[in-house]
């Protein structure tokens, strides 16, 4: 039985490495990057789609960096562009953190769970059902490097996101996994991951995602 | 390792034609034209789909949805798989249908501003832009049950391929022509089968490998 996985995130699904400077447009090789890591793991009959965009928020256009960064807009071409989806990975919230949002803790749980509920809502999945969904919360942030100016609060507000992001996957009765307590932020920028940390994250979306079909 | 994205409509993703309404599917990975072009150019390649039925080249659609504006999503899909060697730009087919008023000519002007946004882009190799071949597609065949749809299309689709060239050759980029290897099928007059499939993914693959070998 072949599998179609979709992977939805951010800059950490995309596989920015932690950034020394900004405007360090490097990316993890494919075999680094989590989703190659799981997609390895998980053998031939799975297929991984990457869609992960750096700056992505769950549904804020980004002034700065692109009204095309808002995830709940970009949901619907997704979905299409890839179905018959089994299962999508959901792992977004660290944009928002950026202080021109302001919005707290509590608003980023809730606009994950709107994305949650389009995502049930959709005919993506195969014979036209919802696609299964994997809720992953992001690793907590570090106010340090070159971006931290942006981040400002944000750290604190990243710390209460597992809890927050776990009550969501409960309510809405999908898979959850929480990244914050696999992996830490690089200490080089405080929002990326490096290699190990991807590794140790597609071992875990990959043992999750197994346990779900 | 050379990327390549293939960026277009349902016959991008692979809309089984369907001689009625809601006979639709997907071809399987290995038949759509993407998966043939990947599985010719083989080890050292990949290829990238991102086909959205419905996409136009500029239009954000009132009665599908405006995320079908073709222009509007390029960004992010060439964004998200960075670095890209090649973009496969293949559209136009949607934007004949009645509701857009859309002329030949407007549609050329739709794929050249396709092929500006990625030649502008920083999202080729080390934030150069990717190089862009636009690809034509096939004019229209005997409709059915979309003809209400696509009223005045035909005689439009056999004028597209001359007005995308003239916006390739414009912007410099690479064009090809799928009407010259493939044709619509009878049995919605929009959508590809499995042959076509495998010829325009044969040609395709013949014409990227040229275009990737004098990089």
């Amino acid at each position: 039985m072949t599998r179609t996985i979709v992977c939805f995130g951010d800059s950490n699904t995309y596989g920015m490495p932690p950034m020394e400077f900004a405007g360090d447009w490097r990316r993890h090789a494919p075999d680094v990057r989590w989703p190659g890591i799981a997609g390895r793991m998980l053998g031939p009959a799975w297929t991984l789609i990457e869609e992960g965009l750096p700056g992505r928020t769950t549904l804020h256009d980004d002034p700065i960096e692109g009204a095309h960064k808002n995830g709940l807009k970009d949901l619907p071409s997704i979905l299409e562009s890839h179905r018959p989806i089994d299962a999508l990975v959901l792992m977004l919230g660290t944009n928002d953190l950026k202080m021109r949002f302001s919005v707290p803790p509590e608003d980023i749980a809730a606009s994950v769970a709107l994305i949650v509920q389009a995502i049930k809502a959709s005919p993506a999945g195969p014979d036209g059902q919802a696609p299964k969904i994997l809720l992953i919360a992001p690793a907590r942030i570090i106010e340090t490097g070159v971006l931290a100016g942006m981040l400002t609060g944000g750290a604190e507000k990243s710390a209460r996101l597992p809890a927050l992001l776990a009550k969501v996957a409960n309510a809405e009765e999908v898979a959850f996994l929480d990244a914050d307590a696999l992996i830490a932020v690089s200490h080089v920028d405080g929002v990326h991951l490096d290699a190990a940390a991807h590794a140790t994250l597609g071992r875990a979306v990959a043992e999750t995602l197994s346990t779900l079909f | 390792m050379k990327t390549i994205l293939c960026y277009g409509d349902s016959n991008t993703w692979g809309a089984v034609p369907q001689p009625h309404r809601g006979d639709g599917g997907r071809f399987a990975p290995d038949v759509r034209w993407p998966g043939v072009l990947r599985a010719r150019l083989g080890a050292g390649h990949t290829v990238i789909e991102e086909g959205l039925n419905g996409r136009t080249t500029c239009i954000a659609d009132p009665v599908e949805g405006t995320y079908k504006n073709g222009a509007a999503y390029l960004t992010v899909a060439l964004e998200t798989h960075y670095p890209l060697d090649l973009v496969i730009i293949k559209l136009g087919t949607n934007d004949l249908k009645a509701r857009f008023a859309m002329q030949p000519i407007d549609i050329g002007f739709g794929m050249g501003q396709l092929a500006d946004i990625a030649l502008k882009s920083t999202f080729g190799p080390n934030g150069t832009p990717p190089q862009v071949l636009l690809v034509a597609p096939a004019p229209l065949a005997k409709l059915s049950w979309l003809a209400e749809m696509f009223e005045g299309g035909t005689q439009k689709s056999h004028r597209l391929a001359a007005e995308i060239a003239v916006n390739a050759r414009e912007k410099g980029v690479h064009f090809f022509d799928a009407g010259s290897v493939i044709r619509s099928s009878d049995d919605d007059g929009i959508h590809l089968d499995a042959a076509a499939h495998a010829a325009l993914g044969e040609a395709l693959a013949m014409r990227v490998r040229s275009i990737l070998q004098s990089d």
